[in-house]
């Protein structure tokens, strides 16, 4: 059964090259709706101003880059 | 938070570091506390609980880590620089890329869940709260806060936040006082027994 299933993909995928290379896309970049608070999940998005220009910063804007975010109070 | 400044000095090039300062008072109040703590990393202002609703987290300190490709590698968690095994995580992270097992383990699977009508409420009149803050009626906001807190009293986030608005002497004058904090919860958890 696994060799029908197998063979019906690479038919539509045309190469298991193609294959691999989907599947390797799907598990690198998250869908952009898919959102979650789990390894793997794009965290949920904001938008906040910077403490000292006022700036509006995104999420977004840390693309590119490891980021460490942590949410602490002056209480 | 001592460690982060010394952890952002050293990996700075390999790693944005972020404070999200949770103050519903504004840049005013929360400014002193980021330079006090020699913070030369990037500093936001939530004034509003934006990230407590949107990540359902309830106090601070905590974090999240996020990689290059903008997906979580570790979920909500202690951000402890100080103590622990986190700093060493945090390194084997950046230098290998590899996400450490004590974050896999301690992932939970956890999803964005909606309010419950309690903390709606709660948060619409945290809201109110700070608009009249913004108009210096502090004794309003103080009144919105406490009907708040009542709706959702283990949200950290605005009951301690009441409590220094209230109380600015046990937060603001020098060190914070941790045993006023104790006693306080105690007569608020007493209150809402009844």
């Amino acid at each position: 059964m696994k060799k029908i299933v197998f063979v019906l993909l690479l038919l539509i995928n045309g190469s298991a090259h193609t294959l691999l290379g989907e599947e390797s896309v799907k598990t690198l970049e998250p869908e952009l709706n898919d959102v979650g608070l789990s390894i793997g999940h794009a965290p949920p998005a904001f938008i906040l101003p910077d403490l000292y220009s006022g700036e509006q910063v995104s999420l977004s804007d840390f693309l590119g880059k490891k980021t460490a975010f942590f949410m602490w109070a002056s209480w | 938070m001592p460690g982060w400044q010394a952890f952002y000095q050293e990996y700075g090039d390999q790693i944005e570091v972020v404070v999200i300062a949770q103050d519903a008072q504004g840049a005013e109040v929360a400014k002193p506390w980021v330079e006090k703590a020699g913070g030369t990393y990037r500093a936001l202002l939530d004034q509003h609980n934006a990230i407590g609703k949107a990540y359902n987290v309830k106090f601070v300190p905590v974090g999240i880590f996020v990689d290059e490709a903008g997906r979580l590698v570790r979920a909500v968690g202690s951000v402890n620089i100080d103590k622990g095994t986190l700093r060493e995580e945090l390194v084997e992270w950046i230098t290998t890329g590899m996400i450490p097992s004590a974050w896999r383990d301690a992932d939970k699977g956890a999803k964005p869940r909606a309010l419950t009508a309690d903390e709606q409420e709660a948060d619409a009149i945290f809201q109110r709260a700070i608009a009249l803050l913004k108009q210096g009626k502090r004794k309003d906001a103080v009144a919105e806060l406490k009907r708040a807190y009542v709706l959702d009293p283990r949200n950290w986030l605005i009951r301690k936040q009441l409590w220094a608005i209230e109380n600015p002497g046990m937060f603001y004058d020098g060190k914070v006082d941790y045993r006023w904090q104790k006693e306080q919860m105690a007569r608020e958890d007493e209150e809402l027994k009844k």
